[in-house]
């Protein structure tokens, strides 16, 4: 474990999460929906963190920054570390405080995260009025500047319009201006480009990048695309069934992988590498139910490499130069899959 | 090989109130010929679940000629389109919002045969049972069964199995592995190869994800804001793409390789026009590298550039 609770900002990481956990009570039992998550995140750099549907990415983000909180009913554990400080322990004052200063986050759907009845300016420089104190003609001019960072043409007069008026790739932009207009030193990005196209998918990444860049923010990046996270992320934790099942380089994750569920998933991918009717390597089977989980490693049951032990104990995520993997069998380094 | 369908200048277009219409489909003439697969692709707003519902006269298009097997849809209605539907089925994106939640699976699946006056019940448990076992279901255990009571790639199959227990000529497959996930989606892609070598089928398949239609198309069609583009078998295509929009949509990827350089896509930056009021002249004009003066005033008309290749473009970046 590392030694970041000892409060020092040099040299430590900027977020350092520990045994991160969230569960729903359901009528079929605790849903244990992220399960013992610990990871650190540098200054400056972009962690991606993938998975599929019910893998827990969004979850422990959302948990980090108080969105799934005991009002949701939700039982959230873990210790949250913002610069040293512990963000659990905040009062919630506080806590609001810290999100609107030190985070950022941009939302999968801008049509749902965006105010439909504030007119856009005025939604960039809330944060800037509350938490940086600029009076309301000062925020207005910088929400203009900012929609001119972002890209978006004819800023004054977007300015003065309602979200509804915008397209999908505009009103990304438009949230992405609001996550950065306080200087965070932390920006979230769940899922930031799943509802638009791949044009202007390309475009939106290119801006986050840019902007993460520039200002020396670090990032976290979920997304249930591979190509995605190849290109924008540094470091990379693959999540399943609730837990971090392998962390590493996005080069060593996409040229080694040492978990096997890494690897099948690299190998079910169509490729545009691959002739016509190229026959896919699929997965069987399906991810398991997170109420009624078995003892084992919940990937055993889908798993080519799996023996007894795997179906007994639940491996832990073990260190090895740096990278973690949650496997009694991985796979030699190199040994995996190529494209 | 011959055309099992073929559209011609067909065009769909939905009032929007203020005697304004979205151009979903604009003079499209397309064929899909016996035993391929043909991959439609284009981004939101292109219009190619416009085009496949219209091809399915669902409702039918505002112009244009559909001819399916033999048969004029555009001008068949009631009993005798009835009669031709049954070769003729689609299998669309979301697989649990396709399935009615109140039905067991058998019932699901047998609704068709039922629809299309298969009246022995016997008969009819035979065939269910015989398309379930094919796509990997086994009927024993899902057949009272409800679609709640699967994950999105079992309702998938569900959908699969429905499609194809009337033993149909052309499925039409409107995004069928979109709502999957990826660990999922390949089953359901091979699903689909299997079924089309298994019954002789013909399939338009419908995507937004160029890797997904590249693995399973013979030729791809490429759509932009209700035009087509680009129509070229898919080893050419992917090659040597003739339309810019084509090249960059590829360029577009995020492909799964760190190593791989992220392309450049030479899009003029902006968004996609709307389709209620697209450009005249060529509609992808106003992002294309290399517009002239000429892409506003004429309409590009798709047409032959090499053997089995049409673009629709004033300056195609081949031949």
């Amino acid at each position: 474990m590392s030694d970041a609770a000892s409060g020092s900002v040099n040299g430590g990481p900027l977020l350092s999460v520990r045994d991160a956990r969230v569960g729903f009570s359901t009528v079929r039992g605790l849903l244990r929906a992220v399960d013992g998550v610990s990871f650190d995140l540098q200054a400056g750099r972009t962690l991606g963190i993938v998975g599929e549907s019910g893998s827990g990415k969004s979850v422990l983000v959302r948990s980090l920054i108080g969105l799934v909180g005991t009002g949701s009913g939700a039982i959230v554990g873990g210790d949250v570390r913002l610069d040293g400080q512990d963000v659990r322990g905040l009062s919630a004052r506080n806590f609001r405080q810290l999100l609107g200063r030190d985070i950022g986050i941009v939302f999968q759907d801008p049509m749902t995260s965006l105010n439909p009845v504030m007119k856009i300016g005025r939604q960039i420089g809330e944060g800037l009025r509350l938490n940086r104190g600029l009076d309301s003609a000062a925020a207005a001019r910088r929400a203009v500047e900012l929609l001119v960072e972002v890209g978006i043409p004819e800023p004054e007069r977007r300015a003065s319009q309602y979200p509804h008026e915008l397209s999908g790739g505009m009103r990304q932009r438009v949230a992405i201006a609001i996550a950065i207009a306080c200087e965070p030193k932390l920006l979230i990005a769940d899922e930031p480009t799943t509802a638009l196209d791949v044009t202007v998918q390309r475009q939106i990444l290119d801006l986050l990048q840019r902007e993460q860049r520039e200002r020396g923010m670090a990032m976290i990046l979920i997304t249930h695309d591979l190509g995605v996270a190849a290109g924008r992320a540094d470091d990379i934790m693959v999540m399943y069934a609730g837990r971090a099942v392998e962390m590493a380089t996005t080069r060593e994750i996409f040229r080694g992988p040492r978990m096997p569920y890494t690897e099948a998933l690299l190998r079910s991918l169509p490729r545009l590498s691959d002739a016509t009717h190229t026959r896919l390597s699929a997965i069987p089977g399906r991810p398991p139910d997170l109420a009624r989980r078995g003892t084992g490693c919940s990937f055993a049951p889908r798993c080519a490499y799996r023996s007894a032990c795997c179906e007994a104990e639940e491996p832990a995520l073990s260190r090895e130069g740096g990278r973690g993997f949650a496997c009694f069998h991985p796979l030699g380094a190199g040994g995996g899959t190529s494209a | 090989m011959s055309d099992l369908l073929r559209m011609t200048d067909l065009n769909v277009e939905y009032p929007v109130g203020g005697g304004r219409h979205v151009h979903a489909v604009s003079d499209v003439t397309l064929a899909v010929r016996h035993g391929e697969t043909l991959g439609l692709v284009g981004e939101s707003g292109s219009g190619k679940s416009s085009l496949a519902r219209a091809l399915l006269q669902l409702p039918p298009p505002q112009r244009g000629s559909v001819l399916f097997d033999g048969n004029e849809l555009t001008q068949m209605r009631g009993e005798a389109l009835r009669a031709v539907r049954p070769r003729l089925q689609m299998i669309f994106q979301d697989p649990i919002a396709s399935l009615n939640p109140r039905r067991r699976v058998a019932e699901i699946v047998a609704e068709p045969l039922i629809v299309s006056g298969v009246r022995d019940a016997a008969e009819r448990t035979r065939r269910v049972r015989a398309v379930m076992e094919a796509v990997g279901l086994d009927p024993d255990l899902v057949w009272t069964r409800r679609p709640h009571e699967f994950s999105g790639g079992q309702c998938q199959r569900i959908a699969i199995a429905r499609a194809l227990v009337l033993e149909p000529k052309l499925i039409v497959c409107d995004e069928p592995v979109s709502a999957l996930d990826v660990s999922i989606r390949a089953q359901i892609l091979n699903l689909l190869e299997d079924m089309k070598a298994r019954f002789g089928l013909t399939l338009l398949f419908i995507a937004h994800d160029l890797a997904v239609v590249k693995s399973v198309s013979d030729r791809v069609a490429v759509m932009y804001l209700g035009r087509l583009c680009e129509v070229a078998d898919s080893a050419s295509l992917f090659a040597t793409p003739a339309h810019p929009y084509t090249a960059a949509l590829m360029a577009a990827i995020p492909e799964p390789d760190p190593d791989v350089p992220l392309g450049d896509t030479k899009l003029r930056p902006g968004d996609p026009p709307s389709p209620l009021d697209p450009p005249s002249g060529c509609r992808f004009r106003t992002r294309c590298p290399h517009a002239e003066a000429r892409c506003t005033a004429e309409v590009p008309p798709l047409r032959e550039i090499a053997p089995g290749r049409e673009v629709a473009c004033h300056f195609p970046l081949m031949g």
